[in-house]
């Protein structure tokens, strides 16, 4: 048998389950009688200690009160269910609840659902996006799970290079006003990863330079893009854009810099860039007035009915599309810059092949009537060069960019006629770059006539547009009125000769054939280049440069006819809504201590948004402990998040455990990460004595 | 697997909210919490505001309350300690002097003066020998005997087996009782 211990012999007599006296009690121990004796008479003086009780009116009304407080609290998180569920049970001890209606489970499968939601909604979101900010600050969570100063300033560079994509974007949809959220973080990321940079020195300083070079040329010309557009946004955006503008100079010019001192040729940096920074450095075309559908006088439409090249694209589209009326000709169809995302080509007409000269991608299959060139997340490096058969008129050449092919620029989701006659068509409104209000049709290229030749096959006009003075004709642009205007082959086909292979795919221009300098003073000339696209596309020529591209000169008598906009999906520029929240905006009000549960001691800062938008931030909380009879603080703890504090006062909260024992004082400090925002980071600290009584 | 308990429910419930089960806790424990309370300060009535507090407070955490490694009576403890301590701090900045106890707490015409002033003195010097205890002595002897747990609930608010608990018992009866000798308040055995 087991022996007692004198503790189990003394635990017994303390209990006293069975209600005996002390000597009954010493009686059962006899080995531990005289050791126990005086405890248990000491333990009879602790009566002594027993309180007074509390009567019972004062006990039941603090039960009130405390089941008053429940109450409360349960209606503030009652959901119908659990009503029911409460009327329906007894007094008596509840139910097991089940594992799956278990608020933690509930709870987590809501927030489940709920993240996933989230997260999937900001993925692809736009400044102008409630979850723009969700999306911000998952990358900012990522970024502070990036280790090493060059990992950080890859991840920033990266995330820098996403904010110029999504910038971009937003200047084609004429939303820049609404980005300000992306100017705030490009700065941010951007000056972030100059700052570490600014660290590194040898091999590392240089090789990462190469990153932030390229990205600067990037932004610079991106930001480039934006000048035009600049005087409509709000003051705190073109603000923004300034600051971040000396900040990617400076950037650029030190980098370039250190790879010039290494003797690295910066244009091979620029060859061996990825391919998602390709699309990048070149010029973002903002938003064009669609091209009215073609109503020239004098020509009849295509008895088989126009081709219509629909651009619903998010990016620049270049289309160079030569049409002849039968179904058999080939018709070029380019796309350019690289990224070229949801371009339907439709109808009648029937991609054939798609030769990607300087890409990885193929995207439009052949024998699509609608096909989408590539996907909504592709980035197509190069040059797209599809050829196409179909119907329709003759030629249709849209636009130029600088020193390319051409482009035509058009808002998301917008239609684009490209026209239904025949001759060029060219958008003339489009805001920028100043370069491209026409592009002229290649040296000997002659236009196709839009009438339908009775043996089907296109017709070869027995004449060519007349030059204007003075212009070498050996070179001539085709001239090309710069409005909405299309230019009407004035000929009249006598012959049908062989469609000439290579009218459609259009040479890069070269210096010499940029538009003719205007000799014809007596042209209406629009100098306002910024001029927002006019919603009724009234046809009045807004080009945005000062060269005044010569009227055509038609060797018939045919008189060009004033365009009838007959598309009705002008972008209407949206009043401009201002989205104004950073960093700056926040104000931590007050840094709070309290003891929290199992020796922990909970802190919580209430920060002040005084922006017009949520704002996501990061933040640092450090405690500092002072010991008894220590002679500072020391860190005790540091913990670090990312909150979105939307408009108003919220709070980030947190807390600290595993606290060591003796702690005289705290002191917290709260501060909110302001880099690259022009205002020091709000913060707060706030000293109070341990009054947790905080164990080991 | 072994069924849980009638308290684990209980809890369960409260922690989805349920005042029906706030007030099951409250009686379950408000007197013991009480006790404790009142040993620790010595004052009925701010032991009885703190007593409240605790409840309180523990409706506003009871949600967060995680069964992993602990039991509900050591985290409703652990408020109350907490609460003590606060109120000590506030009385340490803040000296005031003690209400005497009034109204229910006056002693009835029938108490003898002399007797009330030997087991406050009582009280007193057993307080004082206690604070001399090591912590853990001094912690089984309060809820031993202030708040009336048994030796399992102690060994479960303490987090310690019961035989560590028994331990401490013996040992802090022993110690307490050498320090009431030598203080000359219990006569040498």
């Amino acid at each position: 048998m087991e022996r007692v211990t004198i503790q189990d012999a003394l635990d017994y007599c303390l209990a006293n389950p069975d209600d005996l006296g002390v000597e009954e009690l010493l009686d059962k121990f006899p080995e531990y009688r005289d050791q126990l004796g005086p405890l248990l008479g000491l333990a009879s003086r602790f009566e002594t200690l027993v309180p007074p009780a509390i009567p019972v009116s004062r006990r039941d009304a603090i039960k009130s009160r405390v089941v008053a407080a429940a109450e409360a609290a349960q209606a503030a998180r009652r959901v119908p269910l659990q009503a029911d569920r409460k009327r329906a049970r007894s007094n008596a001890a509840p139910r097991p609840i089940p594992w799956y209606l278990k608020p933690g489970w509930v709870v987590a499968a809501v927030a489940a659902v709920l993240v996933a939601f989230v997260w999937w909604s900001s993925a692809t979101a736009l400044p102008d996006s409630l979850f723009y900010n969700v999306k911000l600050a998952g990358e900012s969570i990522s970024l502070n799970l990036t280790g090493s100063p060059a990992d950080k300033i890859r991840r920033h560079t990266s995330l820098a290079n996403s904010r110029l994509y999504d910038l971009r974007t937003m200047q084609e949809r004429s939303k820049l006003a609404d980005a300000k959220a992306a100017f705030d973080n490009y700065s941010y990321n951007l000056s972030s990863s100059v700052k570490i940079w600014d660290t590194l020195t040898g091999e590392p300083r240089v090789e990462l330079a190469r990153i932030l070079y390229v990205s600067s040329v990037a932004g610079k010309t991106t930001f480039a893009s934006f000048a035009t557009a600049v005087r409509g946004l709000p003051t705190a955006v073109r603000e923004t854009i300034a600051s971040t503008e000396l900040t990617l100079s400076t950037a650029n010019t030190n980098t370039a810099q250190v790879l010039a001192a290494a003797n690295i040729d910066l244009a091979s940096v620029l060859d061996g860039i990825d391919a998602d920074i390709t699309p990048l450095l070149t010029p973002v075309v903002a938003a064009a007035l669609p091209v009215p559908t073609n109503t020239t006088a004098g020509t009849e439409p295509p008895t088989d009915g126009p081709p219509t090249i629909t651009a619903n694209a998010v990016l620049t589209v270049t289309v160079e599309a030569s049409l002849a009326t039968d179904t058999t000709t080939p018709v070029a169809l380019e796309t350019t810059p690289a990224d070229s995302t949801r371009t339907t080509i439709s109808p009648n007409l029937t991609v054939t092949s798609l030769p990607i000269t300087d890409g990885t991608k193929t995207a439009v299959p052949a024998g699509s009537t609608a096909t989408t060139i590539a996907g909504a997340t592709s980035t197509i490096p190069g040059r797209l060069t599809p050829t196409v058969t179909g119907t329709g008129t003759p030629v249709r050449r849209l636009t130029a960019t600088p020193g390319a092919i051409g482009s035509l620029t058009v808002g998301p989701g917008t239609p684009l006629p490209v026209g239904t006659q025949g001759g060029i068509l060219t958008p003339t409104r489009t805001a920028q770059p100043p370069q491209s209000t026409y592009t002229p049709l290649p040296p000997g290229a002659t236009p196709i006539p839009v009438d339908t030749p009775s043996n089907g096959t296109p017709v070869v006009p027995t004449h060519t547009s007349t030059p204007p003075p003075g212009v070498d004709g050996t070179n001539t642009p085709v001239p090309v009125v710069p409005t909405d205007t299309i230019v009407p082959p004035a000929f009249t086909p006598t012959s049908v000769p062989p469609v000439p292979t290579s009218t459609f795919i259009v040479p890069v221009p070269t210096d010499t054939s940029v538009p003719p300098t205007p000799t014809d003073t007596s042209v209406p000339t629009p100098t306002d280049t910024s001029v927002p696209p006019t919603p009724t596309n009234t046809s009045v020529p807004t080009p945005t440069d000062t060269s005044t591209p010569p009227l055509p000169t038609p060797t018939d008598t045919s008189v060009p006819a004033t365009p009838t906009p007959t598309d009705t999906s002008v972008p209407t520029p949206t009043a401009t809504m201002l989205v104004a929240a950073t960093i700056c905006d926040l104000h931590v009000l007050d840094v709070g201590i309290s003891c929290g549960a199992a020796g922990c001691i909970d802190w919580t800062a209430p920060v002040d948004n005084r922006g017009a938008a949520s704002v996501a931030a990061d933040w640092t909380a450090k405690l500092w402990i002072k010991m008894v009879g220590g002679s500072g603080y020391v860190l005790g703890d540091t913990a670090s998040g990312s909150t979105i504090f939307p408009v108003g006062t919220s709070s980030a909260t947190g807390s600290f455990c595993n606290l060591p024992a003796g702690v005289e004082k705290f002191k917290l400090e709260f501060e909110i990460d302001a880099t690259g925002y022009p205002c020091p980071p709000p913060r707060k600290q706030t000293v109070v004595d341990n009054q947790c009584g905080v164990v080991p | 697997m072994a069924q849980p308990d009638e308290e684990h429910l209980w809890v369960e419930s409260a922690r989805a909210g349920s005042p029906e089960a706030i007030g099951w806790l409250y009686e379950r424990y408000f007197d013991r919490i009480y006790k404790y309370i009142y040993i620790k300060l010595g004052d009925p009535t701010e032991a009885e505001d703190l007593s409240e507090q605790v409840f309180l407070k523990m409706i506003e955490s009871v949600s967060t309350f995680q069964w992993q490694g602990s039991t509900f009576a050591s985290w409703l403890y652990r408020i109350a300690h907490n609460q003590v301590v606060d109120s000590l701090r506030r009385n340490t900045r803040r000296p005031q002097v003690p209400l005497e106890p009034v109204s229910d707490f006056l002693p009835s015409e029938r108490d003898d003066p002399h007797i009330l002033a030997e087991q406050r003195d009582s009280r007193d010097h057993l307080l004082e020998a206690i604070s001399d205890l090591t912590e853990l002595q001094a912690q089984v002897i309060m809820l031993k005997f202030g708040s009336g747990l048994s030796t399992a609930e102690i060994a479960a608010v303490m987090e310690r087996t019961e035989g560590a608990v028994k331990a401490l018992q013996y040992s802090g009866l022993q110690n307490l009782q050498k320090k009431m000798i030598l203080k000359g308040y219990a006569p040498e055995v």
